[in-house]
């Protein structure tokens, strides 16, 4: 069985129909909100929590 | 052979894109100029290894996304931020192939098939089109992607290194020794 596809002379789309598609606001918006998911996530809040308890020990 | 000229940046041209760099690091809005001037090539790029335009558009989304993501990683080591995003979309791709269990598309057009026949087989007949299509399926993936970006994207040995992370030189040998192995394909199908 042939592991590729080989398309012959497909129409690519312009340049113009590419740009139409462009959406940085979209990408930056989700790149805020992965951010913000971060904050929300227990396991981020036990790292700080276990590496706070860690510095605090190590200066008792 | 004529290679594209896109990739084949002056010093200016890399220390602009560099300024560019550095204020993206700095203020995540500011990398949409990046965003802008290599849209286009990524999509293409994905694209032309995909059957679906609408797929090619959301992976070029998810390569943007983790570029930005990883920027302030980013270290400027002289070569066009491109080989990065290439990069990037070749990890996205392999990974999309593995997720929806799909076929690598190859998409070719005659007038490059042409010329590429010209470094196989002199004689340039139907039945020869057809035989070394047939030996272009039989290749690896790897290998494939190597005939791609040489014969019908015109990249330059330099770009097919930077964008498979390995040197010019033997960027420039492995295309050889693919062509070698295509030609074997070709004569055993006869």
């Amino acid at each position: 069985m042939n592991k590729i596809n080989i398309v012959i002379d497909r129409k690519s789309p312009s340049s113009k129909e590419i740009k139409d598609r462009q959406n940085f606001s979209k990408i930056l918006k989700n790149y805020k909100n992965q951010k913000v998911d971060l904050l929300k996530k227990p396991l981020f809040y036990g790292i700080v929590g276990i590496a706070s308890l860690l510095l605090f020990i190590s200066f008792m | 052979m004529q290679v594209n000229s896109i990739f084949h940046q002056d010093q200016q041209r890399l220390e602009s894109e560099r300024v560019l760099i550095v204020e993206a690091q700095k203020n995540p809005e500011n990398f949409g100029k990046l965003y802008k001037i290599y849209h286009e090539s990524i999509f293409r790029y994905i694209y032309n290894r995909m059957d679906d335009i609408d797929t090619a558009h959301d992976i070029t989304s998810v390569v943007f996304m983790k570029a930005l993501i990883n920027i302030k990683k980013f270290e400027y080591r002289g070569l066009p931020f491109s080989s990065w995003l290439f990069r990037i979309a070749k990890s996205e791709l392999n990974q999309s192939y593995r997720e929806r269990k799909v076929k690598r598309t190859v998409s070719l057009d005659n007038i490059k098939l042409s010329e590429m026949m010209d470094e196989i087989i002199p004689n340039h007949c139907e039945k020869n089109r057809k035989q070394l299509l047939e030996a272009i399926s039989r290749l690896k993936y790897e290998h494939v992607e190597l005939i791609e970006m040489r014969f019908f994207e015109k990249r330059s040995f330099r770009e097919i290194g930077q964008i498979l992370n390995i040197t010019e030189n033997n960027a420039k040998v492995k295309t050889f020794r693919v062509l070698m192995k295509l030609r074997h394909h070709f004569n055993q199908i006869e």
